[in-house]
Formats: structure tokens, C-alpha cells, sequence
């Protein structure tokens, strides 16, 4: 069974992002430390554990800019077989819906019986694509897999819900977005890195595709980082007048109480 | 007593029979180590492998760690040299008569004489060290020995030679009806007691002399052909593994080829893949356990025992794998493998690298690179170990530091100082690389702090590299993950070229390490000064005596990485005692047998089970009574502070050297 991934890149967790002064609604990328999206991890560790098992391909789909690339090689290491790459500043540029469509007509062409991808983008806090893409596919999704059993032509997902856990089946073709339940990524061998340098990528363009995504549906248009947090005040003596003091600064001066 | 033709016969015999069968035995060995992995380094500097000839090996000076017992195998070892000349005169006897003696040595010749002398001194001296070893280990029972059959029938059999020889001694003194003389004091006396007030030997002793001419010969014959078959295989290999150590490698792993894509295999996956230095170690180990006895995670009783490791590993080679290494049969897959289940992957990753170890055994055997070997294997082959390192390694990768918190941070700490930045005032003199840990660690900051404040006070041109600084790949390489390490070298190595950096001062001894001893391996040559040095130097010539600190009582732990491993034991204390205006107390194990505190070979990244090796040490840092534990190395600082945290002690302050300037 060949199963297809979606991967994105994405700003490191640790990373200081800052909103670009120069272009509205951009972040400052020159220092900044570019990582494949957590939950894409997920999503390859889970691709390959079925695909080792139940045989066939893992192909990777990325949409982003050149240095994406260095993504796509992340997951490659980690044993993805192949991967098709679109580099369309269109593309890059527009929101994720758009993003779900061009996703979905790269995937038509692809022999897969599975999608899978990371439950969000952690960039923008994005959890759409699973839902967009099964619109656009036209197969059933299911969000936040904790747990995925795949049985010929059929899967057995739970997923993660606040304060519970829900069992969905769905029939193959689906596309099911993957939480971090679901496994623990593996670290490449050096082995396997080696490999990877020589894996396939194909790189489209919206036009082998046919495809002139139009307007975005919704853009940014603004980014602000939240400013940091002044200094906390403490209060030091006596029990009472340590309480004294604090009502007294909370209700004068922090006008709070 | 009369020397018959039965002799001859016997020892034409048996002489040949021995020689054949410990040949044998040895080739085997032999043959078995021509298939194993070449060495790293060529086999030069012979002058200082025959000082090492003189003082390791002849001079027993490792044994000497251990006073007594080291005294006690020192005379065995050489009465064993002593008394090889005896050995071959008594062959000798076998074939040509009693009255055979070497050139000069006969007994109415003056160096024969003194040699008589000598040997009976040397019979007694050794036959008490061996009765002293049998007390230790059947009695007194020192827990670090193994009471094997073969130590007892080894030391038993000494015993036999040296008691066989001094009878036979006598009783030929008896028949040549020699009186008491004081050039064979031993044999004369025998003599006189054993044939009685007649002069005149009875037949019983007459036996008793050829029982124990045949004895003591038949004994030495059947010793050797015993040697390559159990533990005493040392007394043929020592003298090659003191001889052949490798030299210029203290604190720097080999570099394993990444680049060869014809390589599909790293580290050491199967026992060929060690060196046939490896394997010879493996042929040494006389199982002592002086390693356990100073081993951290031994001592805390995790997995790992070196002693145990080295001794699987031989048993491993010779007993299950030998016959497929000879057969040549690479397409053979090994009857075990290495890891899991020879070796444990809880051994491997007990391991601090701290090579007291190393330091300990007598005859030079390595463990630390070995169990590197499995690291690499496990790592860059299998993606095998502990979770918790997953984070570390990404965090380097990403991040250039294991603790993975934001690169752009890595100055946060110095906010509130004027920091001089490399290259914002012309090239300065030192590169100031404060490491990972003094970047993000809260505790570890301050001796950044504290160290940058100092440097400033007394105008020190230096720079340090800013956000950008790498993790410097020590944790990395000593974890096993020799390409992420590798990969961190050869950015940083660019990058100082690129600045011009010749001088590197670094508060941290793991920095300063693989600075010294492993970035030359990566065409990066610079000077690698520790803080402590520069401070002692800069205190020593300093007129103005520091501001004396309250009258504390300071201990000093010695970092492995600055003292054992690159010999700095001078320089932190003396900072110490100009510091503190007092002598420096001394923990129980310190200097080259300074005890860990745990953090060393990544282990800082790794949980650890039952018995912390920081508490160990600080309870044994406490134990002088000292007020304050001083450190040189953040790790070691952020561990013993750890454990006076979990051990509830508020009395006792821990600090680096720079913090009580």
C-alpha cells in the first residue's frame, strides 16, 4: 500500500520569531532555524511503520520554498522513498485552503491509498489541511489520530479528544492527520542519512498541474509578538504584612482588585 | 643423589611436548589477532614506550597505586625475572648432571655465589607475597578478587616451585655433605636438617629430592603450556600491551571515516571490528578488578563493571566467535550479537568516559574507546539509545547545544555585561568559548559571569563569538553520534579559521579537551588555555593580592577531563589557595584518582538509576569538613550542586574556581 505524507517546514520551537518591520504580515527569516513541522514526524514515523509492514512507497508532498527542501531530506533520512516538491511562490504564498486544493491535485496523480499528515502546522497554529484535503479529494478524514490500525482497505483510527478518546473506521482512501500519541519519531541512522542524499525529489509547478490557484481566499495582513512581560513584584516580611502590602499594591497601583 | 639418564629422558620429553603445545596456543592468539581491525595510529615514539617498558612494566609502577598488594605482586614479578636464570640452570641439570651451572655462575665462583645468595633470598621473599596473596583472597577475602580455581591453582603452584626448589636445593647441599653456608642459607640449612647428625641422607630424602627436582621442573613446563589458557596469559602479553598502548590518545576517540560511501558499517557491531590491540587487551586482562574498584558507575552499582565487560568480551572472542573470525567466512552471521547479548545496553550507557579506569589497570588496558565502539554502533547503525537522548542530539543539531533551547539566546545571560564581541575591536588575543552549559544553565551562567567580569577587571584581550557560537561536538562524539559531532567540529573549525582565532580560553573542560586534543584530527590547531590556567598565572605574577574571600575551608574536586585525563591539577588549586589565603583540602580520591561526579560522556543527558555518582562524590567531598566544594568544570558544578539540593545540605556552598576571585 503506498501512502502519501504531506510535509511542511516550519520555524524551530525555539526559534525568536519576529514580525518583519519591512513587509507586513512577514516574520524575519535570515537567523532563523528551520525544522519539519513536529507533527509531520509523526506522520512519517506512522507512513513507514504501515508501509514496512504492509509493503509499498512513502511519498512525501511539500509545498514551500527552496529551503524546504532540507525538510523533505529530514523525512528522507528518516525512510520516506520519494517525494514530489512544488516551489510556486503562488503556491507557497496562499493560505491553506489553496494550499489543501494544490495538495490534493499533486496527490490525484499519485497511486496512494492513505494520506497522512500532522494533526497542525505549528507556525501559524494551522489544523485545517486534513479536513480541506478530504474535501478536495473527496475521501473521508479523520483529525488527531492517537492510534491507527490499517486492515486491507480499512482503518481503525482513535483519536484524541480533551479528556477522552474516540474509535472512528474509515475505508481506504482516507486521510488522517496524526497526533503524538501516535509514536516515537525514529532518529535517522547514519546509514539511512546517507541514502536519503540520492532519493527522488520532483519538483512540479502549478502549471504541470494545471492549476492557477487565483486569490487566496485569506491572507495576513499583520504580525505582532506578544510583548514581554514586565518584572513581578515581590513582597518580603511578615505573613501579614506581606498580605497587606500585595492588596495594597494590587488595588492602587495594578488597579486590579 | 645422583643425576640418572631417567632425567634426561624426561626432560627431553617433556620439554619439546610444553614448548609445542604453548606455540600453539600462542599462534592461535596470534592468528586470531591478524583478523581483527587494524590500529589508528602508527606504533612510533619508542622512546617513550621503553620508559613505560621501565616503569610500567618492570618497574610495576601502576601496582604501586595499591601500596601492599602492589608490593606483593612487584616481588613475585621480579623474583619470577630473578629467577629465570635458576630455571634454565635447572633444566640444564636435567640434561647434563647436578654439577651443571651457567658460565659464572657456579657456586665456588664469586657471582655464582652472590646469586645463590640472591636466589634463596628471592625463593623465601616470594613464597611469603604468595602465602600474603592466599590470605588476602581465601581470609582477609578483598571483595574486588575473583576467586577462581585458576587464581588458586596459579598461586598454589608458585607456592609448589618455590618450596620444590628449595628442597631439592637442600638435599643436593645434603649429598655434596656441604655444612651451613652462608651464601645458600636456605638450601645449606635444609641440608643439614634433612641429613640428620650422621651427615648422611636417607634414602626418603633422596626421594624427596628428585620428587622435587621433577616437580618443580615438570611444574614450570606445565605453568607455561597453563599461561595462554586462563587469566595468567597476562604474564606473556603484558610486556607487548604496556609496550604497544596507544600514546597521544587520552581524551581523543578515533575519527571514523564518514566520508567513504563505500563504508556501510560504523563503530564496532562485531568483535573483528575491534583492533587487534583490542583484542590484545582482551588477552591481558588478568581480571584484578582494580578498574571496578575505582569504576563510578561500578561503584554505584549500575550495570557497567569494566572488569566483567572486558571479561565477557574475551570469552565472547574466544570461545563462541574465534573459529568464525579464522574461517575468514564474512558472510557468517556471529553466533550473539555484541550488543545486546554479550554486552548490555545498560552497560554502554553507564559509562562517564572518566578513564579512571584506564588510569587503574596495571597494564595499560583501554575501555573507554571500546565502549565508544559499541556508542557509534548503536547510534549511527541501529538508532538504538536511551530516549532522553533524542532531545540532546536534536538540540545540537538544531540548536548547537544539547540543552536545545533557543541559538538566539545563547547571550541572554550577559545582557547586563559588556561583552566584547569578536572582531567588533580588531582581532583580540583570546577566543572566549564559554560552552553550552555556561550559556544556558542557570547556575552555570554565573561562572560565565563571573569569568567575563574578571577578564574585563585585569584588561584581558577577548572576544567572544555571540549567538552564533557551536556547541563544540564533545557531547556528541562521546554519545556515539560521531557525525552530528563531526559536523559540529568541522563548522567550528571554518568558522575559527575564518576568524583568526589562535588562542582559546574556555571554562570548560570538555570544551577544552576536544579543543587540545581532538579538533588537530580536524585540521584545527589552536591553544587551548582553561580558565583555571590563565587565573593561576595571572594571580601568581599579580602584585595586588585578590580580595582574600571569608576564611572558608575549600575542597577541591578535580574535573576527569582537566586532571586525570589532561594532567591540570595545578592550576585550580592553586587559584584555590590564593583565593582563599589556606591550603587546599583533598577529598579521599583526588587528583589522577579523582572520583567522577557523573556527568561525563553525555551521561549529564541521561536519567540515572539508584545510587547517584554525584551524591557519592559530594558525600565524599564533604567528608574533609570542608565549607565550600570548588569545581572546574560547569557540569561537575551543576551535579554537586544537584546533590547538595537532593541531600538537603545548606551548609555546604559549591563553586567554581572563578566564583571565589
Amino acid at each position: 500500500m503506498n501512502i502519501a505524507v504531506i510535509l511542511k517546514q516550519v520555524p524551530d520551537t525555539e526559534a525568536n520569531v519576529a514580525a518583519d518591520p519591512t513587509h507586513p504580515g512577514k516574520i524575519v527569516e535570515d537567523t532563523l532555524k528551520f525544522i519539519l513541522n513536529p507533527y509531520d514526524e509523526y506522520a512519517v514515523e506512522e507512513a513507514l511503520v504501515i508501509a514496512e509492514k504492509s509493503g509499498g512507497e512513502v511519498i512525501g508532498v511539500c509545498i514551500g520554498s527552496d529551503r524546504a527542501e532540507w525538510a523533505i531530506r529530514t523525512a528522507m533520512a528518516m525512510g520516506i522513498h520519494r517525494a514530489v516538491f512544488i516551489t510556486d511562490p503562488e503556491a507557497v504564498e496562499s493560505d491553506i485552503i489553496t494550499q489543501a486544493k494544490i495538495l490534493a491535485s499533486i496527490i490525484k496523480t499519485l497511486d496512494v491509498s492513505l494520506i497522512l499528515c500532522g494533526r497542525s502546522w505549528i507556525d501559524l497554529q494551522e489544523d485545517a489541511l486534513a479536513p480541506a484535503l478530504g474535501h478536495f479529494l473527496n475521501i473521508a478524514h479523520v483529525s488527531n489520530a492517537g492510534k491507527i490500525d490499517v486492515d486491507c482497505l480499512k482503518a481503525t483510527v482513535i483519536r484524541e479528544l480533551d479528556g477522552g478518546t474516540l474509535e472512528v473506521r474509515v475505508t481506504l482512501p482516507a486521510v488522517i492527520s496524526c497526533s503524538k500519541e501516535l509514536n516515537e519519531p525514529r532518529y535517522p541512522t547514519l546509514i539511512a542519512i546517507k541514502r536519503s542524499k540520492n532519493k527522488e525529489i520532483k519538483r512540479v509547478t502549478l502549471s504541470d498541474l494545471g492549476m492557477t490557484p487565483g486569490t487566496p481566499r485569506s491572507f495576513v495582513t499583520d504580525l505582532q509578538t506578544p510583548s514581554s512581560r514586565g518584572k513581578g513584584k515581590i513582597v518580603t516580611g511578615d505573613p501579614a504584612d506581606m498580605v497587606k502590602e500585595a492588596v495594597q499594591w494590587l488595588s492602587d497601583e495594578a488597579k486590579i482588585i | 643423589m645422583e643425576w640418572t639418564l631417567f632425567h634426561a629422558i624426561i626432560m627431553a620429553i617433556a620439554i619439546p611436548v610444553a614448548v609445542v603445545l604453548f606455540a600453539r596456543a600462542i599462534s592461535y592468539k596470534v592468528k586470531l589477532m591478524q583478523k581483527a581491525a587494524p590500529i589508528p595510529d602508527p606504533i612510533a615514539d619508542h622512546k617513550t614506550r621503553i620508559r613505560d617498558f621501565f616503569t610500567i612494566f618492570l618497574g610495576q609502577q601502576k601496582l604501586f597505586q595499591e601500596r601492599l598488594p602492589g608490593l606483593m605482586h612487584a616481588i613475585i614479578f621480579w623474583g619470577f625475572c630473578i629467577l629465570l636464570t635458576r630455571a634454565i640452570t635447572l633444566f640444564g641439570m636435567g640434561f647434563a648432571g647436578f654439577d651443571f651451572h651457567l658460565p659464572f655462575l657456579g657456586f665456588h665462583q664469586p657471582l655464582g655465589k652472590m646469586y645463590s645468595l640472591v636466589k634463596d633470598i628471592v625463593n623465601v621473599l616470594v613464597a611469603a607475597m604468595v602465602i600474603y596473596a592466599l590470605w588476602r583472597r581465601y581470609i582477609k577475602k578483598v571483595p574486588r578478587l575473583l576467586n577462581t580455581p585458576g587464581a588458586l591453582f596459579v598461586l598454589l603452584m608458585i607456592l609448589g616451585l618455590m618450596i620444590s626448589d628449595m628442597i631439592f636445593d637442600g638435599t643436593l647441599h645434603a649429598s655434596r655433605n656441604t655444612a651451613f653456608n652462608a651464601w645458600s642459607p636456605v638450601g645449606s640449612f635444609l641440608g643439614s636438617i634433612m641429613s640428620g647428625e650422621n651427615g648422611v641422607l636417607s634414602s626418603g630424602a633422596i626421594f624427596l629430592g628428585h620428587i622435587s627436582y621433577f616437580f618443580h621442573c615438570l611444574g614450570i613446563l606445565v605453568f607455561l603450556v597453563y599461561l595462554p589458557m586462563g587469566k595468567h596469559m597476562h604474564i606473556v602479553t603484558s610486556v607487548f600491551n604496556v609496550y604497544l598502548r596507544p600514546l597521544n590518545r587520552n581524551g581523543r576517540l578515533t575519527q571514523l571515516d564518514l566520508e567513504d560511501e563505500t563504508i556501510e558499517s560504523f563503530g564496532v557491531s562485531r568483535i573483528e571490528e575491534y583492533s587487534w590491540k583490542d583484542f590484545l587487551d582482551l588477552y591481558t586482562c588478568t581480571e584484578c578488578g582494580r578498574c571496578n574498584d575505582v569504576c563510578p558507575a561500578k561503584r554505584t552499582e549500575k550495570e557497567l563493571a569494566p572488569r566483567e565487560l572486558t571479561i565477557h568480551q574475551k570469552h565472547f572472542l574466544l570461545d563462541d566467535e574465534a573459529e568464525r573470525i579464522l574461517a575468514g567466512d564474512t558472510s557468517k552471521e556471529p553466533s550473539k550479537a555484541l550488543v545486546p547479548d554479550v554486552v548490555k545496553p545498560e552497560e554502554i550507557w553507564a559509562c562517564t568516559t572518566c578513564q579512571s579506569c584506564e588510569q587503574a589497570c596495571p597494564v595499560n588496558i583501554g575501555y573507554v574507546q571500546r565502549i565508544n565502539a559499541l556508542r557509534r554502533s548503536e547510534v549511527l547503525n541501529h538508532s538504538r539509545f536511551p530516549s532522553e537522548l533524542k532531545r540532546a542530539f536534536k538540540g545540537m543539531e538544531t540548536n548547537n547545544n544539547p540543552w536545545g533551547i533557543g541559538a538566539s539566546t545563547r547571550l541572554d545571560w550577559a545582557k547586563d555585561l559588556k561583552l566584547p564581541v569578536w572582531g567588533e575591536n580588531g582581532t583580540p588575543e583570546y577566543l572566549l568559548f564559554l560552552g553550552c552549559a555556561a550559556a544556558f544553565d542557570d547556575r552555570a551562567q554565573r561562572i560565565a559571569k563571573a569569568l567575563v567580569n574578571f577578564l574585563l577587571k585585569r584588561n584581558i584581550s577577548f572576544g567572544v563569538i555571540g549567538v552564533d557560537e557551536p556547541c563544540c561536538g564533545e557531547t556528541a562524539r562521546r554519545l556515539g553520534e560521531e557525525a552530528l559531532g563531526q559536523m559540529l567540529m568541522e563548522t567550528n573549525v571554518e568558522l575559527f579559521n575564518e576568524l583568526g582565532v589562535k588562542k582559546i580560553l574556555t571554562p570548560c573542560p570538555h570544551c577544552f579537551n576536544t579543543f587540545k586534543n581532538e579538533y588537530p584530527d580536524f585540521k584545527g590547531n589552536y591553544e587551548v588555555i582553561h580558565h583555571s590556567q590563565l587565573i593561576a598565572e595571572i594571580l601568581k605574577t599579580s602584585s595586588t593580592v585578590e580580595n582574600i574571600d571569608s576564611p572558608m575551608q575549600a575542597v577541591l574536586h578535580d574535573s576527569c577531563y582537566l586532571g586525570r585525563i589532561n594532567g591540570e591539577f595545578d592550576a585550580p588549586r592553586t587559584v584555590v589557595s590564593i583565593a582563599t589565603g589556606r591550603e587546599v583540602l583533598e577529598p579521599l580520591e583526588s587528583r589522577e584518582k579523582g572520583f567522577c561526579c557523573g556527568a561525563g560522556g553525555g551521561l549529564f543527558w541521561l536519567e540515572e538509576s539508584g545510587k547517584r555518582i554525584n551524591h557519592e562524590r559530594f558525600n565524599q567531598l564533604v567528608q574533609t569538613g570542608s565549607d565550600t566544594i570548588v569545581t572546574s568544570c560547569p557540569y561537575c558544578l551543576i551535579m554537586l550542586s544537584d546533590a547538595a539540593k537532593d541531600l538537603e545540605n545548606q551548609t555546604v556552598a559549591v563553586k567554581d574556581i572563578v566564583e571565589l576571585l
